[in-house]
C-alpha cells in the first residue's frame, strides 16, 4: 500500500489556489469545483496507484538489471552473442516510453507512483511557496502557475527558488504543476470512478456530451443529427455579430 | 525446464489471426494450444474496475458503466498498451545507423487476449480484386520499373481476390459487420479512378468485382452529427467523393438478435461450403458455434481505443458476466475456444502470461518441433518452458512476429533469402484534416455517437498526380470523437494552462477532423529486426523498425492536400479554421503488415501462399506480416479471412489424411 503524502489545512489551501490558477475559467466551471488535498488522497491510495507503483518497480529494477530473467532461459552472453547482439544490453521502456509515467527526474524517465510523486514534490511546493508568498491573492497565484510552467520560479530578488532542496534537483517545478493540473482535470471531468451523480460543470461549458456511463439509442443519434441540419440550414451569423 | 504435453498446434498470438485459426483446429477436433503473452484483461476487470463494483441495479446488458472513464481508456490505458509487458520497439528513420529509441505513436497493438482485434476501431473494409493484383497493375500501366528504381518491391499476393472471397463472407459474420453495402459499392463505382480505371484496356480486368452483391450482416450504424457533417463535406459536386457509412465490426445499435450461429452457417454455406475440399464448412450450425447471442454497440462513446470492456459474456444457463468486450476475436472465437477447452477430456488450451522467444528445430529433419516460453503469470518469477507441437503458427503481429522469427537460431528462422521483416508497412495515418466550426455549432456535434469513425469514401483510393500518374491511396474517414481529457491532457503537456487550455478545450469541442488511411507501398529496405542493444523486461532484444516514406508516398500527399482544402474551406458551412497534416510520417505502428510477406518466389518474400515458412513447411505464419500489399485498408477483416482460409487447408488436408506442411 502506497503511503498518501500528510496534506496540512495550510498546504490544502494553497493547493487549490494553485489548482484554480492552473485550471481553465470556463463557466459554470468554477474552477473551485476540486478539493485538491482530498483529491490527492484519494488519488494517492487508489488501486490504481498500486498498480502503477508495482509496474513502476519493476521498470526500475528492470533498467538497473536488464538481463535479470535471462538466467531462466539459458547462457545469456553465448544467446546474443549467436545472434549478433550487443554484450551490453539497455532495458528498452525506459528509453523508448512506452509507459505511463507519474515522475521524471533529470531529463530520464523514472516511474512513480502519485503517492511517490506528491512525496517528493508536495514538501517541495510548500517550501517554494512560503519563498514567495503569494498570500491568497489570485493574480499572484496566476503568475506563480505560470513560474511553474515554464520552470522560472523566482522569488522577489530574483533567485531561482525551485527545487528547494537537493533531494529532487531532477524535478522540475512544471512536471509538478502539469501533474497537479492532469489530475485535476480528470476529477473536473468526471472521468474518475465511475459516472458523475450530476453533469460536471467543465463538461457543461465545453458543448461536450462524452460522460462515463453513457448509454445511447440509435433514435438519440438520429434526433441529434437533425439538430445539426437545421443548424446548418441557418445562414452563418454576419462577421463580428456575437456567437 | 518445464515440458508441457505435446499438442498437433500451438498458436502464439490470440488475435484475428491466431485466435481465430486456433478456433477452426479446436473445432475440427485437433489438439491445440493457444499462447498469449498478455493478460485476459477481461478476468481483470470482469465486474469491477480497479475494484471498483458496478453500481447497484446494473444494467439488464451486463454492461458495467463503471469500467467507462476517459482516464482509464485515453489516458491510463488498461494494462498492456504503454506499460510494462507491453511491446517496445525502437525506430530508426532510414539511413540512419544507429537506432533512436523513440516511442511507438499511436500503435494500436495490444499485448492482451484478443490482441489487436481487441483495440482495433473495427472498421471493416474488403479490399478489391486489384489490391491483389498491385505489381500487374502498375506492369500493365508500364509504371513498375520506376517504381523499383525508386526502391520499391512491389509483387502480386500468390492468392487472388476470388480465393479470399469466400472467407470475407465468413469474417463479416463472425465480427457481426455491420454497414450498407449498396452505399459502399456506389462509393467505390463513382469514383473517378474507378470510371477511368475499370475502362482502361490495359488495366479494366484487374477492376471486376469491385462491388459485392451480398448485404453486410448487420444494418449500419446510424450516421452521427459528425458523419453528416463530413458526408455533406465529400458529397459536394467539386470533391466528388461518395460517401457511405463505415462498415464496422461491432453489432448494429438496436439489434438484439444477432446469433453468430445462423449467420455464420449462412455464409459458410454460400461461401467456403461451396468449395472443393472445404469439408469443415459442411458442418451443422449447431456443430459451428454455440446459441450465444452478441451484444449490440450501446454507443457509450468510449470505444477510442481499448473496445467495450462493458459487454458480457452469455454463459448458457447462468447469468450475463460483464465486463467482456463486444468485438474483435476475444468476443467471438476465443468465448468459443474456451468453451471447447471446459469439456471434459479436451485437449485444448488457451494459456495467457505465456510469453514465446523461440520456435525450436529438430536438429535432423530441420522441422520445428516446438515453442519455449516464458511463463510469466508471476513476472517476478518468471519460468521457461517447452510447448512441443507437431505444427508452429505465429501470429504476433508484423512486427513481433518478425521479431520471435528473428530470435530463433544464429540467422533467423524463414530468413534463408534475408526476406524476414523486409517490405514492413504501415499506413500513414498521419494524411488528415482538422476543421474547428463556429460557436453555433457548440454542444451539437455528438460525436460520442458509436465507434470511431462514422462516414467514409472510396473517393481517394486511387489518385492521380499532378503529372497524370496514378498512386494508390485509400479511404477517406471521418474520425471525429471527441476525447476532452485526451486532448486537454496532450495540450497541458505541451505547456498549456488557464486561458490558453481553456480556448485549446473549447476550440476542440466544435472541432470535425477527416482521415485518410492510406496505402504504404513495400519497401525492402523498411525493416523490422533485433535492436542490437535494447531488451525488454525479461532481457530479450526488442525489435527495430527502420523505415522510411518513398516517392510514392510523397506525390500522394501532395496529391491529396487539395482534397482536404477543397472539403474544408474556411468560410464554408461553418469552417472557421481548419489545419492539415503538416508531415506524413509518423512512427505510428496501428497497422503493422508485410514483414514475412507471401509470394511464390522463396527469393522476394517469406511465407507461400498457403502460409508456411519458405524452408520450414510446418511453420505457419497467419497474421498481417502475411500482407503482400497494404490495401489502404484496415487489415483486421483480411487477417481473420486469411486465417479462416490457411485453418480450413489444413483441417480439410488432415481430414483426407494428408500433410498439409509437406
Amino acid at each position: 500500500m502506497n503511503s498518501a503524502p500528510k496534506i496540512s489545512n495550510s498546504l490544502a489551501q494553497q493547493l487549490n489556489l494553485m489548482a484554480s490558477a492552473l485550471l481553465p475559467a470556463l463557466p459554470p466551471f468554477d474552477k473551485t469545483a476540486p478539493d485538491v488535498a482530498a483529491l490527492l488522497k484519494r488519488l494517492t491510495k487508489s488501486e490504481d496507484d498500486q498498480d502503477i507503483a508495482q509496474s513502476a518497480a519493476v521498470w526500475r529494477a528492470s533498467a538497473a538489471d536488464p538481463l535479470r530473467h535471462q538466467p531462466a532461459v539459458r547462457r545469456t552472453a553465448g544467446w546474443r552473442k549467436k545472434r549478433g547482439l550487443d554484450a551490453k544490453a539497455v532495458f528498452g521502456a525506459s528509453k523508448s516510453g512506452n509507459f505511463q509515467l507519474i515522475g521524471k527526474v533529470g531529463g530520464e524517465a523514472v516511474p512513480m507512483s502519485r503517492a511517490e510523486f506528491y512525496g517528493l514534490t508536495l514538501p517541495a511546493f510548500k517550501k517554494t511557496v512560503a519563498k514567495i508568498n503569494p498570500g491568497t491573492d489570485p493574480k499572484k497565484w496566476q503568475e506563480l502557475a505560470a513560474a511553474f510552467m515554464t520552470d522560472v520560479v523566482k522569488d522577489g530578488t530574483g533567485k531561482n527558488v525551485w527545487p528547494p532542496e537537493p533531494a529532487i534537483s531532477g524535478l522540475k517545478a512544471s512536471q509538478f504543476a502539469q501533474q497537479l493540473l492532469r489530475d485535476c482535470l480528470m476529477e473536473a471531468m468526471g472521468m474518475l470512478d465511475g459516472p458523475p451523480a450530476t453533469p460536471p460543470p467543465l463538461l457543461v461549458a465545453l458543448g461536450e456530451h462524452r460522460r462515463s456511463g453513457n448509454h445511447y439509442t440509435r433514435e438519440d443519434a438520429e434526433l441529434r443529427r437533425n439538430e445539426l441540419i437545421k443548424e446548418l440550414q441557418k445562414p452563418a451569423a454576419p462577421a463580428g455579430s456575437p456567437a | 525446464m518445464k515440458k508441457n504435453p505435446k499438442t498437433s498446434f500451438v498458436v502464439v498470438g490470440s488475435g484475428g489471426g491466431g485466435g481465430t485459426i486456433a478456433w477452426l483446429l479446436a473445432k475440427a477436433g485437433h489438439s491445440v494450444t493457444l499462447l498469449e503473452q498478455g493478460p485476459d484483461v477481461a478476468d481483470r476487470y470482469r465486474n469491477a474496475h480497479d475494484g471498483r463494483p458496478a453500481p447497484a441495479g446494473g444494467d439488464p446488458d451486463g454492461f458495467n458503466s463503471v469500467m467507462h472513464d476517459e482516464y482509464y481508456f485515453r489516458v491510463k490505458r488498461p494494462d498492456p498498451k504503454r506499460r510494462l509487458r507491453g511491446d517496445y520497439n525502437t525506430f530508426r528513420v532510414g539511413g540512419v545507423d544507429t537506432a533512436k529509441a523513440q516511442p511507438f505513436v499511436n500503435g494500436w497493438t495490444a499485448s492482451v487476449l484478443g490482441g489487436g482485434s481487441v483495440i482495433w476501431g473495427t472498421w471493416a473494409f474488403r479490399p478489391l480484386p486489384v489490391d491483389f493484383k498491385l505489381g500487374t497493375f502498375y506492369q500493365n500501366l508500364g509504371r513498375l520499373e520506376e517504381l523499383r528504381s525508386w526502391g520499391y518491391s512491389l509483387i502480386d499476393w500468390p492468392v487472388g481476390y476470388e480465393q479470399m472471397e469466400p472467407f470475407y463472407r465468413v469474417a463479416e459474420a463472425l465480427l457481426a459487420v455491420s454497414g450498407d453495402r449498396a452505399k459502399l459499392n456506389a462509393s467505390i463505382t463513382a469514383s473517378a479512378w474507378f470510371k477511368e480505371l475499370a475502362g482502361n484496356a490495359k488495366v479494366g480486368a484487374l477492376f471486376n468485382g469491385a462491388t459485392v452483391g451480398e448485404p453486410y450482416p448487420c444494418p449500419p450504424h446510424p450516421i452521427n452529427p459528425v458523419g453528416y457533417y463530413v458526408e455533406q463535406a465529400m458529397n459536394r459536386a467539386e470533391l466528388g467523393l461518395a460517401a457511405a457509412p463505415l462498415p464496422v465490426g461491432i453489432v448494429s445499435p438496436g439489434t438484439s438478435t444477432y446469433r453468430t450461429r445462423e449467420i455464420l452457417a449462412q455464409a459458410a454455406q454460400a461461401g467456403p461450403a461451396q468449395l472443393e475440399g472445404a469439408d469443415f464448412w459442411k458442418k451443422t450450425p449447431d456443430q459451428l458455434w454455440s446459441e450465444r447471442i452478441r451484444q449490440a454497440c450501446n454507443m457509450c462513446g468510449f470505444c477510442g481505443e481499448y473496445l467495450c470492456w462493458g459487454g458480457a459474456r452469455e454463459v448458457p444457463g447462468q447469468t450475463l458476466i460483464p465486463g467482456e468486450p463486444k468485438s474483435g476475436a476475444h468476443a467471438t472465437v476465443i468465448q468459443e475456444l474456451r468453451d471447447m477447452g471446459q469439456q471434459p477430456g479436451s485437449k485444448v488450451r488457451v494459456l495467457c502470461g505465456a510469453r514465446a522467444y523461440e520456435i525450436t528445430l529438430n536438429p535432423k529433419t530441420k522441422r520445428a518441433n516446438g515453442v519455449l516460453y516464458l511463463d510469466i503469470s508471476d513476472p517476478d518469477h518468471p519460468e521457461a518452458v517447452s510447448q512441443p507441437a507437431e505444427t508452429v503458427i505465429v501470429s504476433c503481429g508484423a512486427v513481433q512476429s518478425a521479431r520471435l522469427l528473428h530470435m530463433c537460431g544464429e540467422h533467423g528462422l524463414g530468413n534463408e533469402h534475408d526476406q524476414l521483416g523486409r517490405n514492413a508497412c504501415f499506413h500513414l495515418f498521419g494524411m488528415g484534416a482538422k476543421v474547428t466550426l463556429e460557436e453555433r455549432f457548440r454542444g451539437l456535434l455528438h460525436a460520442e455517437f458509436g465507434p470511431t469513425g462514422n462516414t467514409t469514401s472510396f473517393g481517394p483510393y486511387f489518385i492521380k498526380d499532378k503529372d497524370g500518374r496514378w498512386l494508390k491511396g485509400g479511404t477517406l474517414t471521418s474520425t471525429a470523437k471527441k476525447n476532452p481529457l485526451e486532448n486537454a491532457v496532450g495540450a497541458v503537456a505541451g505547456g498549456s494552462f488557464g486561458d490558453a487550455l481553456g480556448k485549446s478545450m473549447k476550440d476542440y469541442a466544435i472541432s470535425v477532423e477527416l482521415r485518410l488511411t492510406a496505402d504504404d507501398l513495400p519497401m525492402p529496405r523498411n525493416r523490422v529486426d533485433l535492436d542490437p542493444t535494447h531488451v525488454d523486461e525479461f532481457g530479450f532484444p526488442v525489435a527495430r523498425i527502420t523505415r522510411e516514406v518513398g516517392t510514392h508516398e510523397w506525390l500522394m500527399y501532395q496529391s491529396v492536400v487539395p482534397i482536404f482544402q477543397q472539403a474544408f474551406e474556411k468560410g464554408k458551412n461553418g469552417v472557421t479554421k481548419a489545419t492539415f497534416s503538416p508531415h506524413i510520417l509518423d512512427l505510428i505502428g496501428d497497422h503493422q503488415m508485410g514483414t514475412c510477406r507471401m509470394g511464390d518466389d522463396p527469393a522476394t518474400s517469406v511465407v507461400d501462399s498457403w502460409c508456411r515458412l519458405h524452408g520450414t513447411k510446418n511453420v505457419f505464419v497467419v497474421d498481417s506480416s502475411v500482407m503482400t500489399t497494404g490495401f489502404g485498408l484496415n487489415p483486421m477483416i483480411t487477417v481473420v479471412a486469411n486465417a479462416l482460409r490457411v485453418g480450413t487447408f489444413i483441417a480439410d488436408t488432415l481430414a483426407k489424411a494428408g500433410d498439409p506442411t509437406k
